[in-house]
């Protein structure tokens, strides 16, 4: 019985670690692409880093592009849209989950509908909006389409309605009103969920690619999901090792931020990912 | 408990996430409607045109080339990744289940791709599958076993020619299917395993007093007790292989081949690159019709196929 | 606390929303700003900075804003401003679209303000002037021009004992030359040194029907004749060139080692047909052995007749624009005789200037090529593409089918049958649009 456990386990480990290694290789691969020289590509080469390490293809990726603008632009982006989600999901899925009043239920199902439509249908009419009100090339474009969250207001509320009332019923009878129940009750047992969500809203807005494609054209306000693609756009096939060194660029804020934080993110996933 | 009517506090408090919603999703959605009645360049006034847009498409459908083989392409791409994606994101998970030494490494491991952005990710498979110096052929390439022929003992390559992946009409969407498993990968990994925990040890308790072999034990406890994720998996990357677009984009670069033309790829060219909003906005909503009904459909055949015991 | 938390979230969504809006610079007194639209890379932009220098120099008044697109979105985002009522003073156009935009009333005709000023533009290249012209009217200025030339490998040619290509030249001259120069250098069976390679843009396919007597559409574009034998012949050449002689790379070969272009600067390809601009790329292009590349310029090879394409790269003015004199006088600075020998020297383009043209700006004989007189010489029977408003469309279609010829196989005769009909259906949607909506 053990062994066939141990023969299991050998198993498991043959599959995963070949696998795992099948997951590492490309991120190797990235990280030493960016560190040779762009000739060392288009014939077989010898050894690691035949010419030596070439990190100034870092610095021609960082300013080839606007890179720095990029960073900037997303991490504006993204704190602003995530605030906002937070913001309002919190008040909505509060009021769904607590207040009382006529065609609340109805309503949540019309805030839920919204999201059974797909992004492509609303991105044209919200281009055509952006255009008109001149907000193409703007972080308003990037941002304020996204301040609400139907998602946000039904994780929240999910989670708020599992939250035992007693504790709100007796703060509201020392004279408790809505707003300081949800601030200082609700919210601070909310952590879990308020951090999974909030990190679903960062990542989304983060990794954000056909939006920002559409709306932003000028190179000094684009995020970095299409500021990676331009680096592409400008070197295309020629010079694979500074778009490399772009690619790494981009890619690692996000890989230490989970590396810091798994539990967080692997929690958020779970958690908004299964129901009930 | 008092009853209270909560209604003006109620607006107070839905008052921004309803803005929000009405409008940026509510008013998005008619318009969407109202755009595909219209020929628009959103240069010159719109002329409305009825439903031409979508005879139109109809139109293509039968006649021309490119829609069909866009839809081609979307079915092609959605009935391969979410298969393979599901039944290898199963199998790691399983694996990942079985309380091993390392699990948290290994989490780390497969999560990685899912946290890159999709964009660097395109970028390094493109070069891996350049069809001359790319690591995949040069590996495919190296690939040979030691075989006796003529009294000699030489090695026998196995793929002598490997496929030009991207460059080659035939590899191009496989490619890019394949990339797309990789990377989706862990996501889906994780949310087996979270799956496959909540599944109570006593059910394989039993299954092993009983005497069942791991296939039984597979079909009859894992399986169902599984199915409430599976359902979700399944639904969820039906909805975004149908969606797919950024791997495309990437990696074809701007090259869109017909071999690897998605369907939101055709909407996206057809919106802002050629300015046809109106046949755009057709588009996308049968998109949206197409959609809706391959879930309602997959909701009403697996209902009946998910358990949910605890 | 928590109520701190959320009022700081409510101003700082406020705050974001606002500081996305925000505004440009106010002018002051008498300062005029003027916005500058191109797609230039690094370089071009240096070069493009250089020149404005010299005329703020000179207009210390007015402050030049320059809006760089990459090209690949650059038509879409100037339709965009264009739309949103924000387009930019002075914007770079190819020719190609102009009739596009020129069409929907968004460039400002330019015959009155040439006439008034007296601008020269009849020393211009003659063949050049069609290009610049919507319906006979002028509605752009050259920054520079190019014919399409036959850049090839000195190097190459001497060692596979072919002689060098001149006027005169014939498809199978060409051919020959090809089959000789393609070789497997490293014995593993596949070609590592191609001839030439197949081409992607209407622009690349165009003179070669021309060569063969066709066109690509009647003359008043009414109907297209890329389904005409002659055509059907000149693209099935190509195709044979590819497939049947295996002479040009297939896409397998090509892709991702840079395309033609970049085959060429690294050796691996003996000849590459490009206009002027490919001049900066190979300058100083080498081996991967470090050797340098001997490279020159040669007429086109003919067929039945000699013909290459031209390609002019303009400037248009946004029409009636709040700027209008102000960016008219930019516009005659870049694309007069100062912008012209300024360009020129920089290697990018053929000033539009017959004088400049002649003149050592241009003809530098320190740099190659050695034979910068073949971008002149072939000026004699060098067109322009026929345009019209649908031309970006058709375009796209073109290389839609040309990817199919050759990276598909598909069938020449099939393909291009089938791209006349696309071709002349939106062709006449076109003009049905025209005649029964605005």
């Amino acid at each position: 019985m053990k062994l066939r456990k141990t023969l299991g386990d050998l198993f498991a480990y043959l599959i995963l670690g070949g696998l795992g290694i099948s997951m590492l290789v490309p991120f190797g691969w990235m990280i030493l692409a960016s560190l040779r020289d762009k000739t060392e590509f288009f014939r077989p080469v010898e050894g690691l880093f035949p010419s030596g390490v070439h990190w100034e293809n870092y610095l021609q990726a960082w300013t080839t592009v606007p890179f720095a603008a990029f960073f900037r632009n997303s991490i504006v982006v993204a704190v602003a849209v995530t605030a906002a989600q937070l913001f309002t999901s919190c008040l909505a899925a509060y009021a769904f989950a607590r207040l009382r009043f006529r065609g609340r239920d109805a309503l949540f199902i019309a805030y839920l509908s919204t999201m059974m439509v797909p992004a492509q249908v609303t991105m044209i009419p919200l281009f055509v909006m952006m255009v008109k009100l001149r907000w193409i090339d703007s972080h308003s474009a990037l941002i304020v389409p996204f301040v609400a969250s139907a998602y946000g207001c039904f994780l929240l509320r999910q989670f708020f309605l599992t939250i035992p009332q007693e504790l709100e019923d007796a703060a509201s009878i020392d004279g408790a009103g809505h707003w300081s129940i949800l601030g200082r009750i609700v919210l601070p047992l909310s952590k879990p969920a308020l951090t999974a969500f909030g990190l679903i809203a960062f990542l989304g807005s983060w990794n954000s690619f056909i939006w920002p494609l559409i709306v932003i054209n000028r190179p000094a306000m684009k995020t970095l999901p299409i500021g990676l693609q331009s680096l592409q756009g400008f070197y295309g096939d020629g010079n694979w090792a500074v778009l490399m060194a772009g690619a790494v660029m981009a890619a690692l804020p996000m890989i230490i931020a989970f590396l810091f934080a798994q539990k967080h993110f692997i929690e958020g996933i779970t958690l908004t990912g299964l129901k009930g | 408990m008092k009853a209270r009517r909560d209604g003006l506090t109620a607006a107070a408090f839905l008052a921004p996430s309803f803005v929000g919603l009405f409008l940026f999703s509510v008013i998005p959605i008619i318009g969407a409607f109202t755009i595909s009645l219209l020929e628009w360049d959103i240069l010159t006034p719109p002329r409305y045109v009825g439903l031409a847009n979508y005879a139109e498409m109809w139109n293509e459908l039968r006649h021309g080339e490119t829609l069909r083989t866009v839809l081609a392409n979307t079915l092609y791409f959605t009935a391969a990744t979410v298969p393979l994606a599901m039944a290898v994101s199963l199998g790691v998970a399983m694996l990942l289940n079985r309380k091993l030494w390392g699990l948290a490494a290994f989490r780390v491991i497969y999560f990685l791709p899912s946290v890159t952005s999709i964009v660097a990710l395109a970028i390094v498979w493109r070069l891996l599958y350049n069809p001359e110096f790319g690591l995949i052929n040069r590996f495919l390439r190296a690939l040979s076993i030691p075989w006796v022929s003529g009294g000699q003992l030489t090695l026998v390559p196995l793929v002598p020619n490997p496929p030009g992946w991207l460059a080659d009409p035939n590899w191009a969407m496989p490619a890019i299917i394949l990339m797309s498993v990789w990377a989706g990968l862990g996501y889906n990994a994780i949310l087996y395993l979270a799956g496959l925990q909540g599944i109570s040890s006593s059910y394989y308790e039993a299954a092993r007093i009983d005497g069942a072999n791991a296939w039984q034990t597979f079909r009859h406890i894992t399986w169902p007790l599984v199915s409430p994720t599976t359902l979700f998996i399944f639904t969820m990357s039906v909805i975004s292989g149908f969606q797919v677009f950024t791997q495309i984009y990437m990696m074809t670069a701007g090259r869109p081949t017909p071999q690897t033309m998605v369907y939101v790829y055709h909407v996206y060219s057809q919106a802002f690159t050629s300015f046809k909003l109106g046949y755009a906005s057709a588009l996308a909503f049968v998109l949206f019709l197409i959609i809706l009904l391959v879930t309602l459909a997959q909701l009403s055949i697996t209902k009946r196929w998910t358990h949910y015991g605890g | 606390m928590r109520r701190c938390i959320a009022g700081l979230l409510f101003f700082a969504t406020a705050f974001a929303l606002v500081a996305g809006g925000c505004a440009r610079r106010e002018d002051g007194p008498s300062q005029v700003t003027l916005t500058l639209a191109c797609w230039e890379g690094p370089e071009g932009l240096a070069s493009l900075t250089k020149l404005l220098d010299r005329y703020r120099a000179q207009n210390p008044h007015v402050r030049i804003e320059i809006q760089q697109v990459p090209g690949s979105q650059y038509y879409q985002r100037l339709q965009i401003q264009f739309a949103a009522g924000v387009a930019p003073d002075i914007m770079q156009m190819a020719y190609d679209r102009l009739p596009s935009f020129a069409h929907r009333n968004t460039l400002h005709p330019l015959d009155e303000l040439i006439e008034r000023d007296g601008f020269p533009v009849n020393e211009m290249f003659p063949q050049l002037l069609p290009a610049l012209r919507y319906r006979g009217k002028f509605y752009g200025l050259p920054r520079g021009w190019t014919t399409f030339v036959l850049y090839y490998n000195r190097d190459m040619f001497r060692e596979a004992g072919v002689p060098f290509p001149r006027e005169g030249w014939t498809w199978d001259d060409f051919l020959t030359a090809c089959k000789k120069v393609t070789k497997d250098l490293d014995g593993d069976g596949r070609p590592d040194r191609f001839g030439c390679d197949a081409p992607t843009q209407m622009d690349g396919i165009a003179f070669w029907i021309w060569q063969n007597g066709g066109r690509l559409f009647t003359p008043d574009m009414s109907r297209s004749l890329i389904d005409s034998p002659e055509a059907i012949e000149a693209v099935q050449f190509l195709a044979d060139c590819q497939y049947k002689h295996g002479v040009f790379p297939t896409p397998e070969q090509a892709q991702d080692l840079g395309g033609g272009g970049e085959m060429f600067r690294s050796g691996r390809q003996a000849m590459f047909i490009q206009g002027r601009w490919a001049c900066l790329n190979f300058r100083g292009a080498t081996y991967p052995d470090g050797r340098l590349l001997d490279w020159d310029v040669a007429p086109l090879p003919m067929k039945k007749e000699k013909a290459t394409v031209l390609f002019a790269n303009c400037y248009v003015l946004r029409k009636d624009g709040p700027n209008l004199e102000e960016a008219w006088k930019l516009m005659k600075f870049l694309t007069g005789y100062e912008g012209q020998r300024h360009q020129a020297r920089t290697g990018r383009d053929m000033p539009s200037f017959v004088r400049v043209a002649e003149s050592p700006d241009f003809l530098d004989p320190a740099q190659p090529p050695d034979s910068d007189r073949v971008f002149l010489d072939v000026a004699r029977y060098a067109r322009p593409l026929e345009v019209d408003a649908s031309t970006s469309t058709v375009s796209e279609m073109m290389m839609e089918e040309i990817a199919q010829i050759f990276t598909a196989r598909k069938d020449v005769r099939k393909a291009l049958s089938s791209l006349a009909r696309r071709i002349d259906r939106v062709q006449q949607e076109a003009r049905e649009r025209e005649h029964g909506g605005q």
